[in-house]
């Protein structure tokens, strides 16, 4: 076979270098042409009796290592999809249990896969450099791990740090991840080859301490009385934090849930059937196509930016203040905004940028909302800097909602469902960023502004952009849902052109 | 069908369910197995009658394990051929075991039983049976799950009963424990824990607080606010009941039921059994039922279970004499009365577990004989027992005299 992502070195002292440097990627990237040539070398070094140990070096500037995501998502059976991943741990698999020493020597970024790789071989070495790093920060497009990384890790330094690690999105440098086990030693940049061999070539056993039948080490359970409390907590935590949306939390909550009372064989195949689940997800896969796939490789923002997020965050509050006046509940307000992933509801929005600076985003079909707005006024209640407003505070914290305000507003008997709300903040949202985006920034194509709704308007990640949640909503059923609200609630609901061009592509 | 009778109740007394609790000395068999051995010597039956021997316990780990129900039948030298088995229905497994140890009866396939529980919280502690229910992410997360104390909050919050309101119920649970006390309404149904000395450990009902008022209810801290915060269970049951803005914490140690240690039986059989022994049947088992309601909210299944139960008696509300609804939470006794819209005077008459604690798998059995010896004291007729249940359950029986 010809090589084209690895090279195989093996020297005189029966030491192996496989140094990894996958073709045409920036970064080490794993896709199914690499896991089959990753195979043959594995097989192919662990059967040959005259090598001791081997090395695993990145000749990129990092130990960065990942799936080729945009391959994965393409693959519409889940079986094959399965079948990739899991053969993809078998290999790492083959290697850590082969009777091979195995050493990695880790330096730039040693993040996602690259973790992963690393944790699967015996002993870990570092560069002593403020460039070298260590982080699993998948969570941040939705991913979670699919290497065997929630398996090996928290049965090498714990389930309650490699929670923090993990669900905390951590970077650690050399000595952070020295101090937790994560690498074993540090050298300088230059050293780490020779040091790697010194290594191999000592007597020093090399058992995992997943494999170690001596090991009883009672981190690992999350029924463990030292976990199960942290562990229930943290349950309830991301579950609060994410709102039913950003499946990767909870899977990742999962593969530690049954993976753990389970041996690593057992446990990333767990993993692996966790990791096809979540990538099918539509919440992941969106978010992975805009965080990742589409994410834009030239950035022609202008300062402006900030000015469409504060547009957008008026017009959220704004609505609020319109769903208040027609009588839905302050409580129901408010949770539906944190329910799609705002930080905080309409009204706590409003006044967080003080009421009245909404009025330049309201329309003729405002009258009342104008006029509630000078009543709030009058009241004093003008916002969180003036410690009242739409809450009460008590020193710029938020406490609760003003009971004044059942006085002001009569409430329907009867409220609408949450998610009712939701879906109207988010058509107001994904409206009013359609047809004002183009005047904000230089990047007009979709996908840009997908990309640079989450990372610098903060449109909830999970939607993958407006434009990402239409298409995943139903384009025509949006734009139908548009104008219906457009007819009975106000212009702003209109459409704009360049949703209503989705429907063409 | 066969009727099912109650011959006899017992219960220990209930010990603070702490390391300085009286009975934290004596391990859970041994606490289940003199009660059985009471009943025995109170009705003088020979124990080869007996079929089998139900118990309720919510912990079955570790000392509680491998069976306690089969265990104390040997501990307590009952005859080899008794059978045990041990169930749980959470917070009304005692309940539970009576009502599967009277459906042996009616079914005629079991001549005598015996329906009771035995919780030591002491020794083994709430929460060691673990459970997917919390800890499984795919069921805590679809399950909205938040320990009982949030859910007592969030039904408090929910249907508007103010700190006022249940601290107020509370001071009447320990008015009217202290009263039953006093006249000695218990004294026919508590066995001595003794040991194997037969020197006396507990006699009495050590956890209550018969001085309490609501000016000392009043400088209690929530219980459950901290956790409710830190770990987010407030923003779960609120993901959960978008209608609220925000949990009020009011229960604390003083309206929340108590953590002690506490066994109980109840000897059920049918006709033949009592004229065998010459036992005077005190009551008979109406109907019972168990239900299953919204688990976040949990503690609203006690009225869902006891209109079953009524539905299956054919009877209405207004025929039940005297309620026994287990005081987990005080909230969640005013809201069974708002439901039934039944009177605070015919619902825990003598006190409940505010007062005198809630071992977990024996509540329900105590509370059937605290029940049977007030219809008695006061000559009424029917009854009915009912508890809230983890995960959100309800479990109900209707007892008649005879
Ligand atoms: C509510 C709960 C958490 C309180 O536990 P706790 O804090 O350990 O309770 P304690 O009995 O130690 O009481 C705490 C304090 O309140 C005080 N207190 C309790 N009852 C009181 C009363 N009636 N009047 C005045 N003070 C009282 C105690 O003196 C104690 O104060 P101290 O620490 O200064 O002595 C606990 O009782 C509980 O979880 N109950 C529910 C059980 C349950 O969930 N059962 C299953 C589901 S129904």
């Amino acid at each position: 076979m010809i090589l084209k992502n690895f090279k195989l070195e093996v020297e005189k002292t029966g030491i192996c270098i496989l140094s990894i440097d996958t073709e045409n990627s920036e970064i080490n990237t794993v896709n199914t042409s690499v896991i089959n040539e990753f195979e043959y070398v594995v097989n192919k070094l662990t059967n040959d009796e005259d090598i001791k140990g081997v090395i695993i070096n990145s000749l990129k500037k990092d130990f960065h290592f990942g799936y080729n995501l945009k391959e994965l998502l393409k693959i519409k059976d889940k079986e094959t999809l399965f079948n990739i991943i899991i053969k993809q741990n078998k290999i790492l698999r083959t290697l850590e249990s082969s009777g091979k020493k195995v050493v990695s020597i880790l330096k730039g970024k040693t993040f996602s896969g690259g973790l992963e790789i690393a944790l699967s071989s015996h002993y870990r070495v570092a560069a002593d450099d403020p460039e070298t790093l260590f982080a699993i920060k998948d969570l941040n497009f939705g991913l979670c791990m699919g290497m065997g990384g929630s398996q090996r890790l928290p049965r090498l330094i714990g389930i309650n740090q490699t929670i923090d690690l993990i669900i905390n999105r951590k970077s650690l440098t050399a000595s952070e991840a020295l101090k937790i086990k994560i690498v074993n030693e540090i050298v300088a940049k230059n050293q780490l080859m020779k040091r790697a061999k010194e290594i191999i070539l000592d007597d020093s056993t090399f058992v995992q301490p997943w494999d170690d039948k001596n090991n009883k080490d009672s981190k690992l359970k999350p029924f463990d009385e030292k976990n199960f409390g942290f562990f229930i907590g943290t349950i309830s935590k991301t579950h609060s934090i994410t709102k039913n949306h950003y499946p990767g939390v909870k899977t990742f909550m999962s593969c530690l849930f049954e993976g753990l009372n389970s041996n690593i064989d057992s446990g990333t195949k767990i993993e692996s059937r966790n990791f096809v689940w979540l990538l099918n997800h539509q919440e992941t896969k969106a978010m992975i196509k805009t965080l990742v796939i589409n994410k834009p490789r030239k950035n022609l923002l202008n300062s402006s930016i900030k000015e469409l997020a504060n547009i957008l965050r008026k017009n959220y509050a704004a609505e609020g203040i319109r769903l208040l006046l027609q009588g839905v509940s302050p409580a129901i307000i408010e949770n539906a905004g944190k329910r799609i992933g705002c930080s905080e509801g309409p009204l706590a929005t409003a006044d967080t940028i003080e009421i009245k600076n909404i009025i330049n985003q309201l329309d003729f079909s405002d009258a009342n909302v104008t006029a509630f707005i000078g009543l709030m006024e009058q009241k004093s209640r003008k916002g969180k800097s003036s410690g009242a407003g739409f809450y009460d505070y008590k020193n710029t914290v938020r406490i609760k909602i003003w009971k004044g305000l059942e006085e002001l507003v009569a409430l329907s008997k009867t409220q609408p469902e949450v998610f009712k709300i939701e879906t109207r903040l988010l058509f107001i949202l994904v409206n009013k960023f359609s047809s004002e985006a183009d005047n904000y920034m230089k990047n007009n194509k979709i996908e840009e502004q997908d990309y640079f709704s989450i990372k610098k308007c903060n449109f909830p990640a999970w939607t993958g952009g407006p434009y990402s949640w239409i298409k995943n909503y139903g384009i025509e059923k949006f734009i139908e849902e548009s104008n219906d609200f457009a007819e009975n609630l106000g212009p702003r609901f209109i459409p704009s052109k360049k949703i209503l061009t989705l429907v063409k592509n | 069908m066969d009727e099912a009778y109650i011959y006899d109740a017992l219960r220990t007394p209930r010990g603070k369910g702490k390391k300085d609790g009286s009975l934290n000395e004596v391990a859970p068999v041994k606490l289940a197995s003199q009660v059985l051995k009471a009943i025995e010597k109170r009705n003088n039956i020979n124990t080869e009658d007996v079929d089998d021997v139900i118990l309720g316990c919510v912990h079955p780990v570790g000392e509680q394990g491998a069976d306690i129900a089969r265990t104390a039948v040997l501990e307590a030298n009952w005859h080899e051929s008794v059978a045990g088995v041990q169930v749980d229905r959470f917070c009304a497994s005692g309940l539970e075991a009576i009502n599967i140890a009277a459906g042996q009866i009616m079914s005629g396939q079991s001549d005598m039983t015996i329906g009771g529980g035995i919780e030591s919280m002491s020794r083994v502690p709430m929460g060691s049976s673990g459970g997917a229910w919390m800890a499984d992410p795919d069921v805590a997360y679809h399950t909205y799950f938040v320990p009982q104390g949030i859910s007592a909050d969030l039904l408090a919050t929910k249907y508007g009963y103010s700190r006022t309101d249940v601290d107020k119920y509370a001071v009447d649970s320990q008015k009217r424990a202290a009263t039953a006390w006093k006249e000695k309404r218990f004294k026919n149904s508590i066995v001595s824990v003794e040991d194997q000395n037969k020197i006396e450990i507990l006699s009495h009902d050590e956890y209550m607080r018969p001085e309490t008022t609501m000016q000392s209810l009043a400088s209690l801290e929530p219980s459950f606010s901290k956790i409710g915060k830190l770990q987010g269970f407030n923003d779960v049951a609120i993901l959960k009941y978008p209608e609220i803005e925000r949990l009020e914490h009011v229960h604390h140690a003083g309206n929340s039921s108590g953590i002690v240690d506490g066994s109980a039986a109840v000897l059920i059989g049918n006709k033949e059994m009592g004229k065998k022994y010459n036992l005077r049947p005190r009551a008979k088992i109406r109907s019972f039922a168990s239900i299953g309601s919204e688990p976040t909210i949990m503690l609203t299944g006690p009225a869902v279970s006891a209109e079953k139960a009524l539905k299956r008696a054919k009877m209405d509300v207004s025929d039940i004499d005297l309620f026994e609804m287990n005081e987990a939470f005080a909230a969640v006794v005013l809201r069974f009365m708002d439901v039934l819209n039944i009177d605070h005077s015919k619902v825990n008459v003598n006190g409940g577990a505010i007062a005198m604690g809630h071992p977990l798998g024996a509540t329900g059995a105590m509370i059937m004989g605290t029940i049977l010896d007030e219809l008695e004291r006061e000559d009424l007729s029917t009854g009915l027992v009912t508890l809230c249940v983890g995960a959100g359950m309800g479990t109900a029986t209707i007892i008649e005299r005879v």
